[in-house]
């Protein structure tokens, strides 16, 4: 059996994105923070497997998936040093207006722009765990790494995720330890 | 605790990915680009063979580029400069350029520009807080600057030719930094076979990416060794001696992988890192500067 052209790979994304595309642009978001980003994150994935046609398996969504994760956990583009930090800015001048409870306050938006602060694998490990609710086990299949890693991406993520919200939920954040032993029980 | 936070954690994703469709060209627009990057891809690789060559021996071989003066460094450095130029043509017209100025001196401001074919976004952020913004649209002969000033709550719209721009008459406003300044022609003006001071006659010189087009056409950077530029493999380009009387000195790292520019160091100055992202709807979005906030006032 001959590997498949970019012509018939191009038909069957083109079918993929028809039924499973929502689906698929809603993870991208989830994992990228924005529409935007989604979007051209998705796309980026897309390009990808088109232009590796011959490494498309059986399963074409799971096959996106995975270039999607990866493409997240690996930081997909590549950024300097500022556009990390800018956000952070951002976000913190952002916090303090969202603690004023005269200024509306939407602990839904303020949480995502949270999340974007993580590194892109604690971010994907977040994601795939308390969105997607996926196994440790599964994570890091997807993501091809050991179970230990996407353990300690998780409990990492989450630590820093309640420091950044510690000012929304009003609460100091509880110590490491105190953490440990809730990320221990994956399903 | 934990499980409250992760709640919160899926409930806010709930919230901002429900009700979303994926854009029904996404995958037309995916095949294309990468049909176009095929072309490309085999248009480079024909006609480049034979100094691709020239280039593997020098850089492989050695384990090194060579010196400033030795005859294989003339012939690199035409090799990359003409592969950086076809790449940024190529991107010019095809892609959107985002542009993160740093200038020296100002801690805590950081420039932000988005540039595509015919429009150009800057944003100015300082201590974390958006200070200032401006764009412009390219039109015939001319160029609609608008800049807003959100510490003091004004804006401003106005026309002016390239030659206005050029001879910096007048002053622009500091949301206008999307366009190349004193430092930048400073270096060109003072190098041999550069544009000198005077009208422009190329109006792409207005934007980073045309600037760079001139610096590259006009002989000032040769090749000066390798490196990367956040984890990405780049050449470095500098300023040869040819233009060392010039009080402007500059480093240009080009991918070597796609030969796009990376990262422009002008010293004294500012350091500017690039990024190519492809023309999707939501990036050339990101060109086109957004209208004054409502209550803001007109100057001009």
């Amino acid at each position: 059996m001959g590997q498949p052209s970019e012509h018939s790979a191009g038909a069957r994304i083109g079918q993929l994105l028809e039924h499973r595309g929502d689906q698929l642009i809603r993870a991208a978001i989830a994992l990228t923070g924005s529409y935007s980003d989604g979007e051209d994150l998705l796309q980026a994935a897309v390009e990808r497997v088109l232009r590796h046609p011959g490494r498309i398996d059986t399963d074409i969504e799971a096959y996106v998936r995975r270039t999607l994760y990866n493409l997240a956990a690996d930081g997909w583009r590549r950024r300097s040093s500022w556009q990390r930090k800018l956000p952070l800015l951002r976000v913190q001048a952002g916090a303090s207006e969202a603690a004023d409870p005269t200024a509306g306050v939407d602990l839904r938006d303020a949480m995502v722009r949270l999340l974007r602060q993580l590194p892109p694998r604690q971010r994907t490990v977040i994601v795939l765990r308390y969105w997607e609710q996926r196994t440790e086990a599964e994570i890091a299949a997807l993501l091809g790494c050991s179970q230990a890693a996407v353990k300690s991406a998780a409990f990492h993520g989450l630590h820093r995720l309640r420091e950044l919200a510690a000012p929304l939920l009003a609460e100091e954040p509880e110590p490491l330890s105190a953490l440990a032993p809730l990320t221990k029980d994956a399903p | 605790m934990t499980a409250q936070l992760t709640e919160l954690v899926r409930d806010s994703l709930d919230h901002l990915t429900d009700g979303a469709t994926v854009p029904a060209a996404l995958a037309a627009r995916a095949r294309h680009r990468v049909r176009r990057r095929a072309v490309i891809r085999l248009g480079a690789a024909g006609t480049a063979a034979l100094t691709t060559a020239a280039v593997l021996v020098t850089v492989i071989a050695t384990g090194s580029t060579p010196r400033a003066g030795e005859p294989g460094s003339t012939r690199l450095t035409a090799y990359v400069v003409s592969h950086a130029s076809r790449a940024l043509t190529a991107a010019g017209q095809s892609a959107v350029s985002e542009a993160w100025l740093t200038p020296a001196g100002a801690a805590g401001i950081q420039v932000i520009s988005w540039s595509g074919p015919q429009t150009t976004r800057t944003e100015i952020i300082a201590a974390g807080k958006l200070v200032g913004a401006g764009g412009y649209v390219a039109r015939h002969d001319s160029y609609d600057f608008v800049t807003i000033d959100y510490r003091n709550r004004t804006w401003s719209a106005r026309q002016l030719s390239l030659q206005v721009l050029r001879t910096r008459a007048p002053a622009l406003h500091a949301a206008d930094m999307s366009v190349p300044d004193d430092y930048a022609r400073q270096l060109l003006q003072a190098s041999p076979g550069c544009p000198g001071p005077g009208p422009a006659t190329a109006p792409a010189s207005i934007s980073w990416t045309g600037y760079l087009h001139e610096l590259l056409a006009c002989h000032v950077l040769s090749v000066a060794g390798s490196g990367r530029v956040d984890g990405i493999a780049a050449i470095r380009l500098a300023t040869s001696s040819a233009a060392d009387h010039a009080t402007v000195s500059a480093v240009l790292w080009v991918s070597r992988a796609s030969y796009l520019p990376l990262r422009l160091a002008l010293q004294p100055g500012y350091q500017i890192d690039l990024r190519w992202l492809p023309a999707t709807a939501a990036n050339l979005a990101k060109t086109r500067i957004l209208p004054p906030p409502a209550g803001f006032r007109r100057l001009g």
